[in-house]
């Protein structure tokens, strides 16, 4: 029995040899790049590589590295010195890649509010951290519970994110060699289907240590003589291995979809299965496990092997493995057509090397980007095809050349991954475009009228000018953009922090002046936020046209149903009492409701307070009409004639040096000419600009730049945008390293 | 190089002695060696296998891995004089298990569920 039923890849996060995201990757997979790393004498001798190693002929030197393997923001993640010093890299870079992933997804909050579940693999024991520094680590405490073992064995890596992004599903490393990271995406699939979490990340870490050494191809028959691998040519002469790790974050697409989610591509299936003991040896791979697992593949996803246009190898550049993988993959082609050329190969092992246990999420993000952008990408090296397979007679072609992908009939694009792992377990993907209906509706709709509020955040000002710079440049470079989108995606989608810039941004000009000022701003970093009070003294009435644009705007729910049913209530009031005036029935109403709409907002007060009809507002605050509290408040104002706020009156309630106020409006003792400020204190209404839902944006502005919260999920629980990909946070590069 | 029709017994004949031969050239024990006995019992290196495999080529005049047998399906003495047989006589009856496996998982395509 299998289980069918589609994921959506949400968000997706990598650092792979020559690219540190998966923009750079994206073109380096159209430039054909081989982004392999050729090391000096002097590099392999600071290394630790002898004279007679180097000197060997059949000593290759080259790697494929990724950067700054000792850099790490610690301090982001609130891990010490010590203990990020003592932590395997593998574990470092996959907690800032999670990170990134759930940031691109814009999920960083809503992963933390439902089951999520983290499968995540990591590189093998002798390449390790621990593993080079064994003698170094051995000399401390290296026991169960020690910083070594926790920072160092696999079997922490997917509880460590779990615990630090707050992620509450299961959480498991799984290993299974070279198919590790397909295994990982088949067992994260798995538990989203039978209901057991609602969005998995799946993650994959091999970073080899160290990682600027060449190797002597004479130790392993495998090994490729050049440091080339050449995935399916006739002079294959074997694979190189390197360091990469990545993240993909996916949900079930329904969901997805009803969240609003923007979706990179569809997984329509997984498969995996182990070749069993038929086979020559422990380390051989298996015809019939391969092509098992891509038949229960194709199979679980309701397609034809015809279906897929394309097929991402294993492709490991080895004489030997390369025919019977694709004489397994044949073998399942040819149950339903003898068709020739009908299917793009490829193996991203050619641009790479081959990185082990992340081979697998190498090769699904080169997919995923293939099927967002509906273009093949060429395969490397592969002048002329292994003669020990016919390609003439086969279904395959190696892809050459970077070039648009053909639809079949009009029918969604379909690919597959195939991966293969030494110790027998074969794992098989089925991915597919986002059908062409579910782009063009998440396309259309309106824009949502500014002006926006927007406020982006970090952990300190450094790294805030840094964020506040990437966005800036973003936003600048992109041809169809919306502020709402943005604003939505930041506000509603990144976790915040102490360090803000916010703003009020009409347009995408706005913007932009907005981010580049933070990028270069020198503010000191701000003091904790204080409680705050709020102190009800309106200075007037509250006028028809201001209810009228509250009751209308599309974010202030809160507040119209608020001052309908109070201003209905007042319909039981003697319409001969002072209280019973038009004037302060309407008031009143709207006091109260303004305060819930503020409420629904997530501003809140530690306490309420007011002078006139604002001390009556501030008992009534809460409670609901049919309190007799109401029935009191009738009282109160017909003795509270006068309506407008004691000036002398304009602080009471609020404690001195332990809360900042907020203001319904601002004490004319206070105001200090030129820009209205009260240092340390707030308000909703400015001298000449009557309190408006636009003019609250200012107010709600400050409120975030103090330090305070909204409840941005009631912020947007009308007129939402949608949650668009964005530049991630700007790790700092701090190095931690057990330096000889 | 054999001559004559195929026959099981020749080619079991040859095939083990060309291992003893292999196990002496490493210095390793005398065993029984057996249609039943697996491959990695032999203490033989995969360059080992390859050149008895080479051996065997010329003995038999065919090389069944060259497209008809995956040499990773070989895991003891049977399969791997069947492969030799296979190429020696083929009855026309590829006998092909795997497709008949690969069939039936196609076939449950109508019992996928779809949540």
């Amino acid at each position: 029995m299998t289980l069918g039923g589609d994921l959506a890849i949400i968000g997706l996060a990598c650092r792979f040899p020559g690219a540190d995201d998966a923009e750079a990757f994206w073109a380096n997979l159209c430039a054909g790049r081989e982004s392999i790393t050729w090391l000096t004498d002097d590099e392999l001798a600071a290394a630790g590589v002898t004279d007679e190693m180097r000197s060997r002929p059949t000593y290759v030197k080259a790697a494929y590295t990724i950067s700054d393997i000792d850099r790490f923001d610690a301090r982001f993640f609130g891990i010490s010195e010590d203990e990020a010093r003592m932590m395997d890299p593998q574990q470092r870079i996959l907690l800032e890649l999670t990170y990134a992933a759930l940031e691109h997804a814009g999920q960083v909050v809503t992963a933390q509010r439902r089951p999520t579940g983290v499968f995540a693999t990591a590189g093998g024991v002798t390449t390790s951290y621990l593993y080079h520094h064994a003698a170094r680590l051995a000399r401390g405490p290296h026991g169960t519970g020690s910083l070594a073992q926790i920072g160092n064995d696999k079997d922490f890596l997917a509880t460590r994110l779990a615990f630090k992004l707050n992620l509450t599903g299961i959480a498991t490393s799984v290993q299974t060699a070279c198919s590790s990271s397909l295994v990982a995406l088949h067992l994260g699939r798995t538990a989203l289907l039978v209901g057991d979490i609602d969005m998995a990340i799946v993650a994959a870490s091999c970073i080899r240590v160290p990682q600027r050494v060449g190797y002597d191809s004479a130790e392993n028959p495998i090994l490729s003589p050049d440091g080339h691998c050449r995935a399916f040519a006739d002079d294959a002469k074997g694979t190189t291995f390197g360091s990469g790790a990545a993240v993909l974050v996916l949900k079930r697409r329904a969901d997805a979809v009803r969240d609003r989610d923007h979706v990179h591509a569809l997984i329509k299936s997984t498969a995996a299965t182990n070749d069993g003991g038929a086979k020559i040896g422990f380390t051989a791979s298996s015809v019939p496990g391969q092509a098992k697992a891509m038949a229960h593949a194709i199979t679980s996803a309701g397609v034809s092997a015809t279906d897929l246009g394309y097929v991402e190898c294993h492709g490991t550049g080895t004489r030997i493995g390369d025919p019977l993988e694709l004489k397994a993959l044949e073998r399942v082609y040819r149950l339903e057509t003898d068709a020739t050329g009908i299917c793009g190969i490829g193996s991203v092992k050619t641009n790479l090397g081959h990185l082990e246990q992340a081979a697998g999420l190498a090769s699904l993000i080169k997919v995923t980007l293939m099927l967002k952008h509906r273009m093949l990408v060429p395969s490397l090296h592969c002048a002329r095809g292994n003669t020990a397979f016919n390609f003439a007679q086969s279904p395959f072609t190696v892809v050459q050349s970077t070039a648009p992908w053909p639809s079949t009939d009009g029918r969604d694009r379909m690919a597959g991954v195939n991966s293969l792992g030494i110790g027998g377990t074969n794992g098989f993907a089925v991915l597919a475009e986002v059908p062409i209906e579910q782009r063009e509706d998440r396309a259309g709709g309106l824009e949502v009228p500014g002006p926006h509020l927007v406020c982006l955040s970090a952990k300190s000002s450094d790294r805030l000018r840094a964020y506040a710079g990437r966005m800036a440049a973003f936003v600048d470079d992109q041809s169809d953009f919306r502020v709402d989108d943005f604003c939505y995606t930041v506000n509603l989608s990144r976790s915040h922090h102490r360090v803000r810039c916010a703003g009020v941004v009409r347009d995408r000009d706005d913007l932009v002046g907005l981010l580049r000022a933070a990028s270069q701003s020198t503010s000191p970093e701000p003091p904790s936020a204080k409680p705050a009070v709020y102190v009800c003294n309106p200075s007037s009435s509250a006028a028809v046209e201001t209810v009228d644009l509250f009751r209308a705007h599309p974010r202030c729910d809160a507040f119209r149903n608020r001052f309908d049913e109070v201003h209905a209530w007042w319909d039981h009031v003697d319409p001969t009492r002072p209280s019973a005036a038009g004037d302060v029935r309407r008031t009143l109403a709207f006091e109260l409701a303004l305060l819930d709409q503020l409420a629904a907002w997530g501003v809140r007060f530690v306490n309420v307070t007011g002078v006139g009809l604002g001390a009556v507002v501030s008992q009534l605050v809460g409670k609901s009409v049919g309190d007799q509290g109401h029935a009191d408040a009738i009282a109160a104002i017909d003795r509270a004639v006068a309506l407008v706020a004691d000036e002398t009156a304009g602080d009471a309630g609020v404690p001195q040096g332990t809360a900042s106020a907020v203001y319904r409006v601002l004490p004319a003792s206070s105001v200090t000419g030129g820009d209205v400020n009260v240092a340390g204190h707030m308000t909703l209404e400015r001298p000449g600009a009557p309190v408006s839902p636009i003019g609250l944006l200012g107010f709600l502005t400050e409120w975030l730049i103090s330090g305070r919260e909204l409840e941005w999920t009631g912020y947007y629980s009308t007129a939402p945008a949608r949650i668009i990909p964005l530049p991630t946070y700007p790790f700092s590069r701090d190095r931690y390293w057990l330096d000889e | 190089m054999l001559k004559g029709g195929p026959d099981r017994e020749s080619v079991l004949a040859q095939v083990r002695a060309e291992l003893a031969s292999i196990r002496a050239r490493r210095h390793a024990g005398v065993i029984e060696i057996d249609e039943s006995t697996r491959l990695s019992e032999l203490g033989l290196t995969s360059l080992d296998l390859a050149e008895a495999i080479s051996s065997l080529e010329s003995v038999f005049d065919v090389d069944p891995f060259a497209e008809a047998v995956a040499i990773t399906s070989i895991t003891d003495v049977r399969s791997l004089c069947d492969a030799y047989l296979s190429c020696l006589s083929p009855s026309g009856d590829t006998g092909d298990d795997l497709d008949r496996e690969l069939r039936a998982i196609r076939a449950q395509r109508g019992n996928t569920e779809q949540p």
